[in-house]
């Protein structure tokens, strides 16, 4: 120990912190794959980076020949050729075009061991590859069982025939030369999965040919510089004078690109700091147009934005120019001088989970007063510390005296004035502990930034007035002109998932639909459902458990030996589906006898797997399973008596996050979300008639009733207050539940 | 090859070597193999210490330096190139388990380097180890800052331009921290 304790702590955190070396092949590899890129020109454009790879004399040549248009034909029209290099491809993002644009000749599938990958699309353009896959049928043994652990992780690339490899960069893939038609596309494992588990080394030949002259490549227009950037609207003592354009320090609008109901904007944003500290944005950006109407926009996801950039997507029918876009920063520093305080607390021999102490005892830390309201012990070997606290303070450090957390957590209370702090060990440290709180976070007064933007030409294709695709029922417009449920339809009762009495603990509560009664189910589960004759609701405890409540007795009793979530009754109320684990999956389809008198029944054995419901008559069980990649699910149906599971249709645009399929109690149609997260689209269950029946509404939860009325939960991004919904969908009728039941429709 | 490494955790101003290589690169594409080998093992090690396999340090570590060959045209020179760099390496390893659809894990399954000039007895190999565990068991936040300064090598200046802190910020809270990490072994080993 003395040779070391000779070394300064500085040396050895030098030491502790030393990683391996590079192999020097790998160096070597990548010094040569670097050399043979092509040479780049100092004659840059700000934004896009793919003419950087064209021959400098094809850039000097455009540069010239925009700069004599600028002067011979006016900037107006330099805008319109401007837009020939830079196209808006949806699904795939922004692309050089001034090459000729390619595509996937037809999909690929190859298929081993029951698992298959199908290169879907792939779109080949002047300064990049973007490749759509995905997989089927992994099982869930395949993935670590630990979130702490990874699998693979290897990258995709394409193999040309001369043997150069194309390796996935952030955006897609490397360009593929004009003149090469072929490739091969390399899959070396499948993300995530463990070494050894599933096939590996997937290649499949892809053949690409000239885009259909009808595909959607939209015009992106540059704007440089961004029109009327200003300077916060609310700075305190800042030596800056407000108004000034600063374009370094505001909202810019950097592109536009017309889309064919609106526009996409993108631009930067760049809040300087006005006192030293961290600039923190606070709420997402928010867009008025010049009559103060809210703009409701999207995040166009195929477009990527780096630090500091940002892009949004949005309809732009009736809107009155210039749009105004503000967002709103704090700046946080630690607060000085630095302190630190020892609280003590006995937790005694054996704390347990849920246990709480009271102390509500006020302290100083750097000369600001904080009030220690309660420590509580958290299920996973932890304490959550309350803190009262002034606004201006935004965090703390907090450390208990001779104990490692091994995790961390914190978040503010909504009105400011307390913080929780999360501590988790390896083991739960008991008897009596003293609580280090220290390094104290303080946040300035929050600061808004503005920018405006207008089109740089006027359109004249958009209608004055929203017109809704055909069989679209809601859009996030429409639903501000609703009218509240009138009392014939107000005689049934909704389920919903709501914090009890707004600040209590989250569970379940039961409504009457003119929310005259409420009736509180559960404060310690989720995922409710309500037995189709609505005397009963099942839901899934803390531990997973599957509750079944008398709801007119208030009897509670568990399923023994089921475990999980995504609850569906049986039409005759005997049997509950379920999504649950086994030894070898992870989420795949089970049931249960609602008497608790038989054994769980693993109905299939794909992981990640939702419920969608039953037929009419019982004797079939729907599910999905979902693609890897993508946003697709395949759905299927079970014979309850045969034991037959048929493959019925694949959903190509639902979310990949939360389907929610959910059959309607006629068995006539599926709902389910769309792969923006917030539309709602119905098909049949044999795959026809798919439609969208809410257009980008916000929709997060939805249940059926068993008259066939479909309820939503709307949370709108950019909106103040969620809404829950009832929408008939073969009349399109739609009316705004009761305020009181504010929650997510979880049953009707 | 001969990898030059740059000078580690010093805070005196040196001679604006990266701006001259930067210069230099830009005008000449074939100089950006003099940026590459001062940078490569820093960069290659920083993203080791974020992912623990050499597989995805070797991947995010290509991933970047192709990224910043096509960027370096429109690179603006401030004194700060080093932080360019390691944002751009930030941004990459949160994508990185973003596409893993998860967040950085706090542990991280690092081995001693087998090169280490850790020195040869048990009980010090055994003290590093301790010291070892308590940096993994900061939050990433924390430990950011020590890959920073003792992985990447970056000066205080070029960390507050990374993380958008000022100077005596970042060395105020990295001092805390060894103090903190320095108290938590010495409890430790008593």
């Amino acid at each position: 120990m003395t040779n070391l304790n000779a070394v300064s702590f500085e040396e050895k955190m030098q030491i502790a912190a030393q990683m391996p070396q590079p192999r020097p092949e790998f160096l070597a590899n990548l010094r040569m794959q670097l050399a043979a890129q092509p040479p780049y020109t100092t004659a840059s454009r700000p934004r896009f980076e793919g003419i950087l790879r064209r021959p400098a004399w094809v850039v000097s040549m455009i540069v010239a020949l925009l700069l004599a248009a600028f002067f011979i034909i006016g900037p107006q029209r330099v805008w319109a050729a401007m837009r020939g290099l830079f196209g808006y491809i949806p699904g795939v993002g922004i692309v050089d075009q001034s090459a000729p644009i390619r595509v996937l000749a037809e999909p690929v599938s190859v298929t081993r061991d029951e698992i298959t990958l199908t290169v879907t699309s792939a779109t080949l353009a002047g300064d990049r590859t973007d490749i759509h896959y995905r997989v089927f049928g992994v099982p869930g043994s395949a993935y670590p069982a630990q979130e702490d652990a990874s699998g693979c992780s290897q990258s995709e690339y394409l193999r040309l025939a001369d043997g150069t490899q194309l390796t996935r960069m952030n955006n897609g893939f490397p360009p593929v030369p004009a003149e090469v038609n072929e490739a091969v596309f390399v899959v070396p494992c499948i993300v995530n999965t463990l070494s050894g588990s599933v096939p590996e080394n997937w290649e499949l030949p892809l053949r690409f040919v000239p885009a259909p002259p009808d595909l959607t490549v939209m015009p992106v227009i540059e704007l440089s510089p961004s029109p009327q950037a200003t300077l916060p609207t609310s700075v305190e003592n800042s030596s800056d004078t407000p108004g000034t354009p600063a374009p370094e320090s505001a909202i810019t609008v950097t592109e536009e690109i017309e889309t064919s109901d609106g526009y996409i904007l993108m631009g930067e944003f760049h809040p300087q700091a006005q006192s030293g500290g961290r600039v923190q944005q606070i709420g997402s950006l928010e867009i008025r147009d010049a009559s103060g109407k809210k703009v409701n926009y999207t995040y166009p996801p195929d477009i990527l934005t780096e630090q500091d950039r940002w892009a949004v997507q949005f309809p732009a029918t009736g809107l009155v120019y210039p749009l105004t876009m503000s967002l709103s920063t704090i700046e946080v520093h630690p607060a000085e001088p630095a302190a630190s305080t020892e609280l003590m607390f006995d937790a005694g021999p054996s704390p347990q989970p849920g246990q709480e102490w009271f102390f509500n005892q006020e302290f100083q830390l750097a000369g600001h007063t904080l009030t220690l309201v309660s420590i509580e012990v958290r299920s996973q070997n932890g304490y959550s510390f309350l803190f009262g606290a002034v606004p201006q303070v935004y965090g703390v450090g907090v450390q208990i005296s001779g104990y490692t957390a091994v995790g961390s957590g914190g978040s503010i209370g909504a009105a400011k004035n307390e913080l929780t702090v999360s501590l988790s060990y390896e083991q739960l440290p008991t008897g009596m502990l003293t609580v280090v709180v220290s390094d104290l976070l303080l946040s300035s007064d929050p600061v808004s930034w503005q920018g405006q933007w207008s089109p740089a030409t006027p359109r004249s294709d958009l209608p004055d007035v929203p017109t809704p695709q055909p069989g679209v029922c809601l859009t996030i417009d429409s639903v501000t002109q609703l009218d509240p449920l009138p009392a014939e339809l107000s005689q049934g009762t909704a389920l919903v998932y709501e914090q009890i009495d707004g600040t209590g603990p989250w569970g379940l509560v039961l409504y009457n639909l003119d929310s005259s009664q409420e009736q509180v189910v559960t404060t310690a589960g989720n995922w409710g459902a309500l037995s189709p004759d609505g005397s009963q609701a099942a839901y899934s405890g803390l531990s997973n458990e599957i509750h079944v409540v008398d709801l007119a007795l208030q009897a509670d009793k568990v399923l023994p030996g089921a475990g999980g979530f995504n609850l569906r009754w049986s039409p005759d109320g005997q049997q509950i589906a379920y999504i649950g684990s086994g030894n070898d999956t992870i989420n795949s389809v089970w049931t249960i006898s609602t008497d608790g008198a038989q054994q769980p029944r693993q109905i299939a054995e794909w992981s990640y797997a939702t419920i969608v419901g039953w037929s009419p008559d019982g004797t079939q069980l729907y599910f999905a399973v979902p693609f890897t990649g993508g946003s697709a699910w395949n759905v299927y149906s079970f014979a309850v008596e045969a034991g037959i599971t048929q493959e019925l249709f694949t959903i190509e645009n639902g979310t990949p996050k939360f389907l929610n399929p959910l059959l309607s109690p006629d068995g006539e149609w599926i709902a389910y979300r769309g792969r923006d997260n917030s539309s709602v689209y119905l098909v049949r269950p044999d795959g026809s008639d798919m439609h969208l029946l809410v257009e980008n509404a916000g929709v997060v939860a939805m249940a059926w009733s068993r008259s066939g009325w479909l309820g939503l939960t709307l949370r709108p991004a950019q909106a103040e207050q969620p809404a829950n919904v009832l929408l008939r969908p073969d009349t399109c009728e739609t009316y705004l539940l009761p305020p009181a039941l504010d929650g997510d429709l979880q049953g009707l | 090859m001969s990898i030059n490494k740059p000078n580690k955790n010093t805070d005196e101003i040196p001679p604006d070597e990266d701006g001259e290589l930067v210069r230099a690169a830009q005008k000449d594409p074939a100089a950006f193999q003099q940026l590459y080998d001062r940078w490569a093992v820093p960069i290659y090690q920083y993203f080791y210490a974020r992912t623990g396999e050499a597989a995805n340090a070797e991947d995010l570590t290509s991933q970047l330096f192709l990224s910043v060959y096509q960027a370096l045209p429109r690179y603006q020179h401030r004194g700060t190139f080093a932080a360019w760099l390691f944002t751009i390496a930030r941004n990459l390893s949160r994508d990185y388990y973003r596409k893993l659809g998860r967040e950085a894990p706090l542990y991280q399954a690092q081995q001693l380097a087998a090169d280490s000039d850790l020195p040869a007895e048990a009980a010090q190999r055994e003290e590093i180890a301790r010291l070892r565990r308590l940096i993994h068991s900061l939050p990433d936040r924390e430990q950011e800052l020590i890959r920073l300064r003792y992985v990447a090598g970056l000066t205080f200046a070029e960390m507050a331009d990374v993380l958008k802190k000022r100077k005596d910020a970042v060395k105020k809270s990295l001092y805390r921290l060894q103090a903190r990490l320095q108290g938590l072994l010495e409890q430790d080993h008593d």
